[in-house]
């Protein structure tokens, strides 16, 4: 996923200069307008892991309460993944 | 020379006889523990929250990518390809497995250390999602 959208960035820093044609031009607006929730949406759900992350790296002791709230987020993280994957599995079989 | 090399060991068991605790006994235990702490590799606390909080946030990316649209050719490169959803699955399946596991050690051995081989289950499985949604 990463890949996807540096790519994607490094091609449009690359290609929007010379690109004159208004069509190619919203073709690149339309992916840019794509990816946005996708990037906006995966930082905002990365963000209490991160900051659990560098809490740890930082040489803070881990808390119990810290420990509680890793629980909850891996249920509700576990939550979303099963009913992303049913829904995926849904759609390839239709396919 | 033989009777030079028993003097240190002498020395030890005369001073263990003078204090109440036996130098030879410590050491031993000391090897011992160093042994297998080796042997049986267990990881720190710290290390097994790093390793849950890196699986989770390899399986929120994947969550992301399965929810993205089946590809088509007219809507690449933003969209999921439908032959990576069993292994995807299949990688969280058996890192849940090592996370849980680790969780439910931890918790049962708060003072302990947590049992490397689980560990390394969790990390594997967290490179495999990687493997796949990372590349994509």
């Amino acid at each position: 996923m990463e890949n996807i959208l540096r790519s994607i960035l490094n091609l449009l820093v690359e290609i929007t200069p010379v690109v004159k044609e208004a069509g190619i031009v919203a073709k690149i607006i339309q992916t840019l307008v794509d990816i946005t929730p996708v990037v906006i949406k995966e930082a905002k759900d990365l963000a209490p892991l991160i900051k659990q992350a560098v809490s740890v790296l930082k040489g803070n002791t881990v808390t119990d309460e810290q420990l509680a709230q890793l629980d909850a987020l891996e249920a509700q993280i576990d939550a979303e993944f099963d009913s992303a994957v049913a829904k995926a599995e849904e759609d390839d079989k239709a396919g | 020379m033989k009777l030079l090399r028993l003097v240190p060991i002498v020395g030890l068991l005369f001073l263990a006889g003078c204090s109440g605790t036996n130098p030879l006994i410590e050491f031993k235990d000391r090897v011992s523990n160093a042994y297998s702490v080796l042997t049986e590799a267990k990881v720190s606390r710290e290390a097994v929250v790093l390793a849950r909080t890196t699986f989770d946030a390899a399986e929120v990316t994947a969550t992301n990518y399965l929810r993205l649209q089946r590809c088509t050719p007219m809507n690449r490169p933003v969209c999921r390809e439908a032959k990576y959803t069993q292994p995807i699955e299949v990688w969280i399946l058996k890192g849940r497995d090592a996370r849980n596991r680790l969780t439910l050690f931890m918790k049962q051995h708060p003072n302990e250390l947590g049992p490397k081989g689980v560990y390394d289950a969790l990390v594997e499985a967290t490179r495999g999602i990687r493997s796949i949604v990372g590349d994509q």
